[in-house]
């Protein structure tokens, strides 16, 4: 894997250029929606809106895609498990597990759900850069009493955008472990419990490590989080009021519709 | 700071490692074992936030519930209250071990039961005022199953816990 998945890219289409707050605040309401869809239209309807507003972000479909290609196997077994687990007439079945065609019917339902989410998340993150979308978290956080929890929003926001770049951070660390130690003649098959040994050590060293460097770094560059200023205000423009515009017509089209 | 922000990663990455059980609504998860070890190694007070930030990450619409999930929905949800208690839970934990004057395996362990307490209770109350159920009913579908597993990462997350210091 030479390439992240879910990183940034730069670029200078419509997407790019929308305010990070239109961005989060569609997604929210869109992941809402996806949540919701319980049958096949709703899924083809959505495929469809995520296809539309992939569009404009000049990636190519293939570039969501690959945000997908590390959950693969995950997705499988979501798929397995809701499909063994619920009732209706076996297609064929193994002593006490069989599965059924509503079991199939779920078993599609939830993983193509799941796989909407990724693919929405993808169009964010892959069209904002790191740096404008803790921007645009900060100033939505400061619609809430943060000073309760004796953090400012600027702290919260740059945290959020901190485990956001981790997911992927940990994913490639975990990989190049497990690399390391089978050429260093682990086999995980043959010895189990002494393989995971030797890749949770170096797992959670590494990953200390990597939080102590950031610390540091943020450190010597003097960061404090009572105030800052940022080189790139936010301003919403007539693209960004339009665009919430579509979205909210569609979440409220496709509530309205499945009443 | 920045430990709390690896700490809500770890938690959002201990959603996908779940082993899923068809008898019951509520996956087991290795969430658990990095909320406890977040309250245990950070402390109440970031042990806390990173919980904050875990649940926020979740809202803004990034799938990092359990099983995929995301969004307001699901904190309003039946198993809410597992997520909920995740907070509460972390922050019991941190303040136990700071008022506790040595710390070793077993006091960790102890301490990080007691946050486990805390999680089954809320998700177990919220899982019994959404779904319906009876006390009973809740204990079986939403308690019983975890139990041995979450007790497995336990153990693993104290002696993490006593070894690494933050």
């Amino acid at each position: 894997m030479n390439e992240l998945f879910f990183s940034y890219v730069p670029g200078r289409s419509f997407l790019h250029r929308l305010d990070p707050r239109t961005k989060l605040i569609s997604i929210m309401l869109l992941s809402i929606v996806v949540l919701r869809a319980s049958d096949l239209q709703d899924i083809v309807v959505l495929f469809g809106v995520f296809l539309v507003f992939s569009l404009p972000a000049d990636l190519g479909i293939r570039h969501h895609f690959k945000a997908l290609r590390p959950l693969l196997l995950f997705f499988l077994f979501i798929f397995l498990v809701q499909s063994m687990s619920s009732e209706g007439e076996y297609i064929f079945s193994m002593g006490m597990i069989g599965i059924s065609y509503e079991g199939i019917w779920k078993g599609v339902l939830v993983t193509s759900r799941f796989i909407l989410l990724v693919l929405f998340a993808s169009i964010l993150i892959s069209t904002t850069s790191p740096a404008f979308l803790s921007l645009g978290i900060e100033r939505m956080l400061r619609l809430l009493p943060l000073s309760l929890l004796g953090i400012s929003s600027h702290d919260l926001s740059i945290m959020m955008s901190i485990s956001m770049r981790f997911v992927p951070l940990l994913h490639m660390n975990f990989e190049q472990i497990v690399q390391a130690q089978v050429s260093r003649g682990m086999d995980l098959r043959r010895h189990p419990l002494k393989g995971v040994s030797s890749l949770m050590v170096p797992m959670v060293h590494s990953t200390l490590r990597m939080a102590e460097d950031i610390s540091m770094a943020m450190e010597s560059r003097c960061y404090q989080g009572i105030y800052r200023t940022s080189m790139f205000e936010l301003k919403m423009r007539k693209e960004d009021i339009f665009s919430l515009l579509i979205v909210m017509i569609f979440v409220i089209l496709f509530f309205h519709l499945q009443m | 700071m920045v430990f709390a922000a690896l700490f809500a990663s770890l938690t959002a990455v201990g959603a996908y490692v779940k082993v899923p059980l068809p008898v019951s609504p509520v996956p087991v998860t290795m969430q658990v074992f990095f909320v406890l070890l977040a309250g245990s190694m950070l402390g109440s007070r970031w042990g806390t936030i990173s919980m904050v930030v875990y649940l926020l990450l979740g809202i803004t619409g990034f799938p990092i519930f359990a099983g995929g999930a995301s969004g307001v929905g699901v904190l309003f949800g039946p198993t809410g209250g597992y997520l909920a208690g995740f907070v509460f839970a972390a922050f019991v934990t941190g303040k136990l071990l700071e008022i506790l004057p040595q710390h070793s395996i077993l006091i960790n362990f102890l301490c990080m039961i007691i946050g486990l307490i805390i999680i089954y209770s809320f998700g177990a109350f919220r899982l019994m005022s959404v779904a319906h159920l009876t006390f009973q009913q809740t204990m079986i579908a939403g308690i019983l199953p975890f139990i041995i597993g979450d007790m497995a990462a336990l153990v693993l997350a104290a002696f993490i816990s006593v070894r690494y210091e933050v």
